[in-house]
């Protein structure tokens, strides 16, 4: 709920109406203008000559204006320029360089600067509290701190005229005589004067108390344990405890079977195969990790992938509307339209041709085919283990066979009718918009391209980054001016949140600065100068992410930046596609070459950058371990700060690890390999964790997020239900997605109704964190989803299901009941007294008073008549009913026409005559335990093809029969396959279950009758319309406008075709216990 | 040991790791109702409740101030834009306005986290959630939620109510469409079977050794969330709702949406059943970049609409002697307009504050000057004292609706202070 724009963004800093009277506030416009200028001015010599000139001249005011800048910021950072002279280009503080000064690695990556350390399991540096008591400061200061820690760290910043220079710590850079004994000094003195000073630039360094230069040196890591060694040295007060190293001391980890499974449940929706099972049996991490990658393949993994790259990056927003009707630069799309349209007033729908339903399928296909191109491209990457810089890299859009003709491509696909078969396309043919295009409406508002003009675009791919959907998602306005993308690019895929990066000031007179302050006053330029130059390299796309929508198709820019109405004067000059009062379009210093291509370039700096592979630990970490990855606390009087600490430094080591190996790749394997990543995401102790003994309070709350037991998304669940029972909660079909795309109680991909937001999903636009807690809404969902999927499970596997599909249920009967010890149905063939047959059942029985239950169970009615039109009145009669022991000797013996009329029978002569279906009960003392033969005689009355059926029941009813071994084996059975615990037939888990059993199957067995139709529940069959599949398969059709529906004609003739019976009440009984089973917090957590 | 009982006995556990399972039982609570109101996206006060006029020389701060003044409600001064007029009229007998809120950013993301959980960085809970925990313990639905930011920080649990119709289907799980005159999924006998053994079970094993945190966490909140109180409450909750088409309309204009009235009935029900305490209620859109004019006046006339249903409302269900509203925003908007007609992110912003028959009311505390920058104020006399004074920054509004509201001593809000912060006499 809640209201929404379609334009909105993010600013940092707002005033964009500044006056430009004075050359010298012009911005440092690019090279970029200059060689967009060059690219776009005609043929003609005179005017390339003179355009040419004027870029000159524009080149030499651009070097004096930015030698003005430069000089200006040499005024106001005088002291640092000196300080930094002597540093390499590239070190200077991070907040003139072009980057934030968050970030730990400033630089492309060159080298492995990180802690080297095997991914699996390091040896952890130690942590706090273990260096050596007694040692030379400035031994240790000038050996192993201020190097590597002072020098390539903190000075950056804590320095005269840094960032953090009005600090109470500012050291000396290495270009100072002698910077090593005033350093020392500084800290000495800091030591001195600061309460906790040790433990202050401990935190501070890890990131945590609002450390303005975020994580410097990781706790657990060689440099901070020398940083500790250090201060100890020096007499600081070092607080011991618990550390990233020991955190996961007393901790259990899940076995490879049990994190087999969650992975399984996780990756790919589904439960591992018992050959996936064995092949981890022997525990090695190898052979784990083996299983874990098989898993990754198949629609339940691209699931996933699809669910977890739109937790990050929401673009399901707009999946269902992405390029709205009235655009036309889609030429193709725009013409397909019409034609469509012209075909629907063709057949009926000239009031309102958008109803057409083949206009409506192609809508929805078309629409979902370019929304999904983010997450798609993510998929096809993952899935076809290429490397993931290929998500902002790749040279294509992802498209589905409608999508791929609205951009005119020419791709190949399997079935061009598949909505949902995605492959590598391009937007072929997009044409920007000018005079040249000639555009007719006919009917009104319906357009169609007669001419697309001159502007054909050859449209410059980068990844996930210009996507439209991406573009629509993350929109721009005038003032805005991509900034809200830059900020969302950094954040998703270099991990880096610029609105975290530093407060926005409280200075009076920096926030009444009308002198383009994003440019110019410090106070703003610490988070526009990473900002603006990103977005910049958006500088094609306007503000719903079409390329060059303004000005005749030559760029993105807004009318009134080209011609102000308010009187100022524009920067703009003929040929820009960039703002000239903004910075440059670049990325870390460096200019974007071009302004055709601005975004490729920007993504290949970007997956050259040290922070993408981190980053995309980081993407992906939520996604596996149901929590986001702990930041580190910002303040040392918060609660648990120790606990928030150490978590934070622990996830970060482990992070940092990870994208040390992911880079490079895992164990040799191939670099930026996701599979991989996932698998060591899958293996690691913040997934595996699972039962913990200590009651350290520090400990357990640090290890709050770990482990087991997070709630299934609903998602999740849906799939969970539908990979255990085949049955999907609600699940509906529509045109044109059909079983590519379905929607049930839990997902609807169509939209957000049902119980999805209830159930703590998310819709990508308000509601865009998903919430693990249960709540009394959340546990009703839950306990109506057991309830309504019970009775059509049971029913399903029970009745409809040869045993051997059957998911749930195999290995028991209907027959199975608390009381029975084995049964055994005959037919009986004998047609006369004189000829009765003797039938037997052999038994092994325990001592104890049993019953024997002789049912006649086919009984005929002579309303039917046979195949040769004779009446059809089946009966059967039954003479005597004896038990004999292993040796033949006669333990018990009933003439059966002795018992006298029964409401289903009567003695008729040396028999027992039953006219109807029903059961005679005979006790039986059994006073050895030993095998034993049932023996019954019998014959029948004939009725048309089929023999009497004469079912033999033996029930225990002192707690020793078979069917209660069959029940409570079978509970065991469905803790293992639906919680995935092993259980004992005599555990508590399978006790509480069996008593449920016993207590309803009694009521059941005194209140309702044989057949399971007669049963009292409300067993929605139709709940989900692919029950019938592979039944009746006609029972599916679909409405006109595209709902599936189901024909319940065809549904009824199909059940009637089928034995319903349910004697002994046990399968409703199980339907009951299944729910019961389905309420478990072991099913609804994993 | 009953399930309560239990889930008592496991709060020192559940402490340690860092949850705490409220101890009290609102099932009775009679106290005061709390609704939040969250205008995201950065609103604009200068047309609101901070008016401000031209200043010659200076660029155009409102472009209704070219010809009209500024307005006056008891002591409350407005903007003449929008329907402000009808709304202060009507209302300011019942508002405290806090001007010129620094909120130190103008990023979205902190200014949202700053505004509602009072500060700037992340990790603290709403007062809301605060609220929540005090006053809602054991209740089904203590604490609302219908978007926008509603971080518990562990001490409550939200509940997101955004398919109202669909509640009625689950909050009798065996029923079929919680409809008791058809035939139900299970018959009362099998459902209460199930239930009866069903919680015997979940109580066993949240009871058992050794878990992660995560583990205990999720299980005692499982059997929370089951306990009979809690699904009856539900019951209750769902009987109350309207039908679909009894909801309040979704609103629209242009390509806004707007839910507001909608979200103010559901949370008035909830309260009027008894179930919820406390509700943060979200109205987005206000991040007028571009056609500041337009889209502000519908968006803050949707909101004092919304807020005047909400007292109407209240009324009527007999609650809205028990109500505080509060209402604000992620920050303020430029003190001019940028060259779309549209106004871009400033830091300073305000805060309303409404209850009925309070002696704080009628009353505005903080400033601004003419170009909409804070002024520093005495925290003890609340006057403008630029040379001693504070700066009001969210922390201040917030510290001071904890101590009015009761929940500044709870061990929550013990656990999230607001350290070095002033207590401004807003409610004296």
């Amino acid at each position: 709920m809640g209201l929404y724009r379609v334009l909105g963004g993010t600013q940092i800093s707002g005033p964009v109406g500044a006056r430009f009277g004075a050359a010298m506030y012009l911005p440092l416009a690019a090279i970029l203008a200059v060689s967009v200028c060059q690219a776009q001015f005609g043929p003609d010599a005179e005017q390339e000559q003179a355009h040419e000139e004027r870029l000159w001249e524009e080149q030499e005011q651009e070097w004096l204006l930015e030698s003005m800048l430069a000089a200006r910021r040499e005024s106001a950072h005088a002291r640092l320029e000196s300080a930094a002279s002597a540093i390499q280009p590239q070190a200077i503080c991070p907040a003139f360089a072009g980057l934030s000064p968050e970030p730990r690695s400033l630089r492309k990556r060159t080298s492995s600067p990180l802690v080297a350390r095997s991914v699996s399991r390091p040896d952890r540096p130690p942590w706090r509290g273990v260096s050596p008591p007694t040692e030379s400061p400035s031994g240790v200061f000038n050996d192993y701190v201020s190097g590597p820690v002072v020098q390539s760290k903190c000075i950056y910043c804590h320095v005269e005229g840094g960032a953090s220079g009005h600090t109470r710590l500012v050291l000396t850079p290495a270009s100072v005589d002698g910077h090593q004994a005033t350093n020392l000094a500084v800290f000495q003195t800091f030591l001195e004067t600061v309460d906790g000073g040790a433990d202050l630039i401990l935190n501070k360094i890890q990131g945590a108390e609002s450390h303005g230069g975020g994580v410097q040196v990781v706790a657990g890591s060689t440099d901070f344990a020398n940083m500790e060694r250090f201060l100890r040295a020096l007499g600081g007060d070092v607080t011991g405890g618990l550390s990233p190293t020991t955190l996961f001391q007393g901790v259990t980890m899940a076995t490879a079977g049990r994190t087999l499974r969650r992975a399984a449940l996780l990756f790919a929706g589904r439960l591992p195969t018992q050959q996936e099972l064995s092949s981890v049996i022997d525990g090695e991490e190898s052979s784990l990790r083996r299983a874990i990658k098989g898993l990754m393949t198949g629609p339940g993994f691209h699931d996933f992938l699809i669910r977890a790259a739109n937790d990050r990056l929401l673009t399901d927003r707009d999946r269902l509307s992405v390029i709205g009707t009235a655009e036309v630069r889609f030429v193709d799309l725009t013409n397909k339209r019409w034609e469509l349209v012209q075909e629907g007033i063709a057949s009926g729908y000239a009031n309102y041709p958008r109803r057409y339903p083949p206009y409506r399928f192609h809508e929805r296909a078309v629409q979902y085919g370019i929304a999904r191109a983010p997450l798609e491209l993510i998929a096809h990457v993952v899935e076809n283990d290429l490397p993931y810089t290929e998500i902002l890299t790749a040279d294509y859009i992802m498209a589905n066979p409608m999508a791929a003709k609205a951009y005119g491509a020419t791709t190949e696909f399997d079935n061009p009718e598949d909505v949902t078969e995605f492959k590598p396309s391009e937007i072929a043919r997009y044409f920007r918009r000018d005079r040249s295009m000639v555009v007719e409406e006919n009917p009104p508002n319906i357009r169609r391209v007669v001419n697309p003009g001159n502007l054909s675009t050859d449209y410059p791919h980068a990844g996930i980054l210009n996507t439209t959907v991406f573009l629509r998602r993350y929109p721009t306005t005038a003032t805005n001016r991509n900034r809200a993308r830059s900020r969302w690019t950094y954040y998703h895929f270099l991990g880096f949140d610029i609105e975290k990066s530093a407060a926005r000031t409280q200075d009076t007179a920096a926030l009444a600065d009308t002198n383009n302050p994003t440019m110019n006053n410090p106070a703003c330029t610490v988070c526009h100068i990473p900002m603006d130059p990103v977005a910049g390299t958006y500088q094609n796309y306007g503000n719903i992410g079409l390329f060059r929508d303004r000005n005749g198709g030559r760029d993105s820019l807004p009318n009134l930046y080209r011609a102000p109405t308010d009187g100022t004067v524009s920067p703009y000059q003929r040929g820009d596609t960039w703002f000239r009062d903004m910075r440059t379009p670049g990325f870390g210093g460096q200019q974007a070459p071009s302004a055709d291509n601005s975004l490729q370039w920007l993504a290949e700096q970007m997956v050259a950058d040290e922070r993408f592979a981190p980053a995309a630990v980081r993407f992906w970490w939520q996604a596996v371990m149901g929590a986001e990855l702990a930041e580190p606390p910002t303040d040392s009087n918060d609660a648990d700060f120790d606990a928030l600490l150490v978590a934070s430094a622990a996830q970060t080591l482990e992070v940092d690890a990870l994208a040390e190996s992911f880079r490079d790749g895992f164990d040799g394997g191939k670099a930026y390999n996701v599979k991989d990543l996932l698998a060591e995401l899958a293996l690691s102790d913040w997934f595996r964790a699972e039962s913990v003994t200590t009651d350290d309070p520090v400990r357990l709350v640090a290890l709050r997020d770990a482990g087991v037991a997070r709630l299934l998304t609903p998602e999740e669940l849906v799939a969970k239900t539908g990979a255990l029972t085949g049955y999907v909660w609600g699940r509906r079909l529509q045109k044109p997605f059909e079983r590519g795309e379905t929607r049930s109680r839990l997902h609807n991909p169509q939209g957000f109704s049902g119980y999805q937001l209830l159930y703590g999903g998310i819709d990508s636009d308000g509601i865009i964190e998903r919430t693990g807690d249960m709540n009394a809404t959340m546990a009703a969902v839950a306990q109506s989803h057991a309830v309504e999927v019970s009775c059509p499970i049971v029913r399903r596997e029970f009745f409809y299901w040869p045993e051997k599909e059957r998911l749930l249920f195999n290995g028991i009967t209907k027959f199975d009941t608390p009381f029975s010890e084995t049964r055994g149905e005959f037919d009986v063939t004998a047609e006369s007294w004189e000829a009765r047959q003797r039938i037997v059942l052999r038994v092994p029985l325990a001592a104890g008073s049993k019953t024997v239950r002789l049912a006649f169970t086919n009984n005929s009615t002579g309303g039917q008549q046979d195949s040769d039109g004779n009446p059809l009145d089946r009966n059967l009669s039954l003479d005597r009913m004896a038990v004999h022991d292993s040796s033949g000797a006669i333990v018990s013996q009933v003439e059966l026409e002795t018992l006298g009329r029964k409401n289903c029978g009567r003695p008729q002569g040396q028999f027992f005559w039953m006219q109807s279906n029903c059961s005679l009960e005979l006790p039986v003392e059994i006073t050895s335990p030993g095998t034993y033969v049932v023996a019954v005689s019998a014959h029948q009355d004939r009725a048309g093809d089929q023999a009497a059926r004469l079912a033999i029941d033996v029930e225990a009813q002192d707690g020793s029969s078979q069917g209660e071994v069959a029940i409570r084996q079978k509970l065991a059975d469905l803790h293992q396959r639906l919680f995935g615990v092993t259980v004992g037939v005599d555990s508590p888990d399978v006790a509480e279950a069996y008593n449920l059993f016993v207590e309803v199957w009694n009521r059941k067995s005194i209140s309702e009758g044989a057949s399971f139709l007669n049963s009292r529940f409300n067993c929605r069959d139709d709940g989900d319309h692919l029950y019938f599949e592979g039944l009746a398969d006609d029972a599916l059709r679909y409405a006109e406008g595209g709902p599936s529906q189901l024909n319940y004609a065809v549904i009824r003739e199909f059940k009637q075709g089928f034995d319903h019976s349910d004697p002994h009440h046990a399968v409703r009984t199980w339907v009951v216990t299944l729910a019961y089973l389905l309420t478990d917090h072991r099913y609804l957590y994993f | 040991m009953n399930r309560r009982n239990f889930i008592l006995s496991a709060v020192g556990a559940a402490a340690s790791s860092g949850f705490r399972v409220p101890l009290a039982n609102a099932a009775n609570y009679t106290g005061k109702l709390f609704v939040f109101i969250q205008a995201d996206g950065g609103w604009d006060p200068t047309s609101f409740c901070d008016p401000k006029t031209n200043v010659a020389g200076e660029p155009i701060i409102n472009h209704w101030a070219q010809a009209g003044e500024v307005r006056q409600a008891g002591n409350i001064h407005y903007a003449p834009f929008a329907n402000n007029q009808a709304f202060f009229d009507k209302y300011y007998q019942r508002i405290l306005v806090v001007n010129g809120v620094d909120a130190q950013t103008n990023s979205h993301t902190a200014g949202v986290v700053h505004n509602w959980s009072g500060r700037i960085s992340e990790g603290y809970p709403t007062t809301t959630a605060l609220l929540a925990a005090h006053n809602g313990a054991g209740l089904s639905m203590p604490y609302l939620s219908f978007g926008g930011f509603s971080n518990t920080a562990g001490v409550a649990v939200f509940t997101r109510l955004n398919n109202p119709t669909e509640v009625r289907n689950i909050a009798k799980p065996e029923l079929f469409a919680g409809d008791s005159s058809r035939t139900p999924f299970f018959n009362s006998e099998d459902w209460s079977s199930l239930t009866s053994h069903r919680d015997t079970r979940l109580s066993r094993l949240a009871a058992a050794p050794n878990l992660m945190p995560r583990d205990a966490r999720n299980r005692e909140l499982y059997v929370a969330a089951l306990e009979p109180d809690a699904a009856e409450g539900l019951r209750t909750f769902a009987d109350m709702i309207p039908q679909a088409r009894n909801l309040q309309p979704v609103e629209e204009y242009n390509l806004f949406r707007s839910t507001l009235k909608r979200q103010a009935q559901l949370a008035l029900l909830a309260f009027k059943a008894g179930v919820a305490v406390s509700a943060d209620l979200r109205l987005g859109g206000f991040d007028t970049h571009d056609n500041h004019d337009a889209e502000a006046n519908w968006l803050l006339g949707n909101l004092t609409g919304a807020i005047d249903y909400l007292w109407t409302y209240a009324e009527l269900q007999g609650v809205a002697d028990r109500l505080v509203v509060v209402v604000g925003s992620d920050f303020g908007r430029t003190n001019k307009y940028n060259a779309e007609a549209g106004k871009d992110h400033w830091p300073i912003g305000s805060f309303i504050v409404m209850e009925k028959n309070q002696s704080w009311t009628n009353r505005v505390v903080g400033e601004t000057d003419e170009r909409h920058f804070a002024r520093k104020i005495s925290p003890t006399t609340l006057q403008r004292d630029d040379a001693a004074g504070t700066l009001i920054h969210p922390k201040h509004v917030h510290k001071a609706l904890r101590k009015y509201l009761g929940v500044s001593e709870t061990e929550n809000s013990q656990r999230f202070p607001f350290h070095n912060t002033a207590e401004l006499p807003l409610f004296s």
